[in-house]
């Protein structure tokens, strides 16, 4: 009897335990049903420099051959790129190398002639004595360098805007959308006979190269963000820089430049007529209309409609 | 011997004493003894029976509260998850300077590798494995640089497993998971930046019992800073797949 009453007990036991504990853990179960996160989600973040005073960067081509002094000799290429991290402008403003001005200490001559008589130090000190600019940065590549780094970051696309060909750069272009290589690109760089604004479409065609770069490095950025050092590799080990950039300000100016639209982005040339001085073929600047250029993007690095010159480079190719 | 008419009913104090009791006992002879031992016997067996019931109940109580995905205990649940331990696929230099040590840059690299492997291990850990840091983005801030850190909290839901984390998943278990690590590197073989691309899968069970796998890929971007590496800049992306085997019906889907 008793051991019946035992067994019974004990079944009955379990049961009512379990049973309790049973609709106690299927309650917490229900109570802390998912609310399942299935798909995706996303996040990024990327550092910029902040301020609204803009910071001007000289970048200059030497037009050294190899054995030559690449800091000392006459520069290819100049422009003058105003970045303003709070508004997310940039103008790049080309300034053409046959401009005949004033060398501090040396007279008038062509601006490039300031590289190969005084350095980079020269070329700065004259553009901001001419121009009325403050210089925070130069950067100086060569016609070598400028191809290695095309070829480091795998060629640049570009829209070729007309046939070129032109023996003394070794243009030889289709027209159309395409990814040049280091060679070809800078042979689009230097070519000032394929079209009839010579130096000024030069000027202009080396800020396109800029804008394309820009957005191609923009477009594989956000597809990689590791992009950014390949890039800053192929950038560092390829151009000369003023002792002040420092690496990380390089990467820095690279990330502001990530949220940089395209769009917003200023290709300007300072106007100006061809003329010949001293028996040298030269570009006499309107300096008027430059004044009001450069002070614009003094302000904060865009320059107003009004002032902004026509583009040279539309004109008709030559042949 | 121990007074078994005190004893509170242990299980593991009554099986003791029935043990001894029948040894003493089997010494006595008087008529006397021998029904006051008989006496003893049996209520020592009601005892038994009684501590025996109460076990089994206690058992079956546990049981219960311990089962399957519906445990409300942690007793006897799924063991621990593992750490988080990145596989290491590739070290790669990218050179700053053209003339450059490239020996130097290349130990660098591997240093500087390893020293992100230790980080990324710690921070996925935090971020979706322990249940104590998985929903708090304030638990994962340092691994990210003073300026990344005013992002996290806006991008909860991919940096952690979400908020109400613990109301969703049980456990997080990390499964293979591999990053690749380049090295920005001047001639002198300093690191100046390295970036990681980074794949991480976990297996996470959920509170209902259902299984998934939760991926996070993407790419970051790390600075020295105050003698570590942090997280300067990142792209993540993370995925989750659908739950598997259901032992009841799901109550929501997507998000």
């Amino acid at each position: 009897m008793t051991k019946r009453f035992v067994a019974v007990l004990l079944v009955l036991g379990a049961w009512v335990g379990g049973t309790v504990a049973g609709s106690l853990g299927g309650t917490a179960a229900q109570a802390s049903s998912p609310g399942v996160v299935i798909g995706t989600a996303h996040a990024g973040y990327t550092p910029s420099l902040t301020g609204s005073t803009p910071i001007v960067i000289l970048a200059v081509g030497s037009g050294a051959r190899p054995g030559e002094d690449v800091m000392h000799s006459l520069s290819d290429s100049i422009h003058l790129i105003y970045i303003n991290p709070d508004k997310h402008a940039v103008a790049m403003i080309g300034i053409p190398r046959d401009s005949w001005v004033e060398i501090p200490g040396q007279g008038t001559n062509k601006i490039n002639s300031a590289l190969a008589s005084g350095g980079p130090d020269l070329m700065v000190q004259t553009i901001e004595t001419d121009f009325g600019v403050h210089i925070d940065y130069w950067a100086l590549t060569t016609f070598w360098g400028f191809q290695a780094m095309i070829n480091d970051i795998g060629g640049l696309k570009v829209d070729v805007p007309f046939r070129m060909l032109d023996n003394y750069s070794g243009a030889d272009l289709q027209p159309g959308p395409q990814t040049l290589s280091g060679a070809q690109a800078l042979s689009f760089a230097r070519d000032r006979h394929s079209m009839l604004m010579g130096d000024f479409t030069r000027q202009e065609d080396g800020g396109r190269l800029f804008l394309a770069a820009l957005a191609q490095f923009q477009q594989e950025y956000a597809k990689d963000p590791t992009a950014l050092l390949t890039w800053l590799g192929a950038g560092m080990s390829n151009m000369a820089k003023s002792d002040g950039l420092t690496p990380d300000q390089l990467v820095q100016l690279a990330y502001t430049v990530t949220a940089q639209p395209v769009k917003k982005v200023q290709n300007i040339v300072l106007p100006g007529s061809v003329g010949s001085d001293n028996g040298l073929s030269t570009v006499h600047l309107d300096m008027a209309k430059v004044t009001k250029i450069i002070s614009d993007a003094n302000d904060d690095a865009i320059v107003a409609k009004q002032n902004v010159p026509p583009s040279p480079g539309r004109t008709q190719p030559v042949g | 011997m121990p007074d078994i008419g005190e004893a509170p009913g242990s299980l593991v104090r009554v099986l003791a004493t029935e043990g001894k009791t029948p040894l003493k006992d089997a010494t006595t002879s008087s008529p006397q003894r021998a029904k006051k031992t008989n006496d003893r016997s049996k209520v020592s067996r009601n005892r038994i029976i009684a501590g025996v019931v109460a076990g089994v109940v206690v058992l079956g109580v546990i049981f219960f509260l311990t089962r399957g995905g519906n445990s409300i205990l942690p007793i006897g649940s799924n063991p621990p998850p593992g750490k988080v331990a990145f596989k290491l696929n590739g070290v790669h230099v990218i050179r700053a300077e053209l003339h450059s040590n490239q020996a130097a840059q290349k130990a660098t690299a591997h240093t500087v590798a390893d020293q992100i492997k230790t980080q990324l291990d710690s921070l996925f850990d935090k971020a979706y494995v322990d249940p104590d840091s998985w929903s708090d983005t304030g638990k994962i801030e340092e691994f990210f640089t003073d300026a990344a850190k005013a992002s996290l909290e806006g991008n909860a839901t991919t940096l952690t497993n979400g908020p109400n984390a613990s109301d969703t998943y049980k456990s997080v278990d990390p499964k293979k998971s591999t990053i690749k690590v380049e090295v920005l590197a001047d001639a002198k073989g300093n690191a100046i930046r390295a970036s990681a691309a980074i794949s991480f899968t976990g297996l996470a069970t959920h509170t209902d019992g259902t299984t998934s796998n939760i991926n996070v890929t993407g790419t970051a971007i790390f600075v020295q800073d105050g003698g570590t590496w942090k997280i300067e800049s990142y792209n993540l992306k993370r995925s989750e797949t659908r739950p598997k085997t259901a032992t009841t019906s799901p109550t929501s889907e997507g998000s």
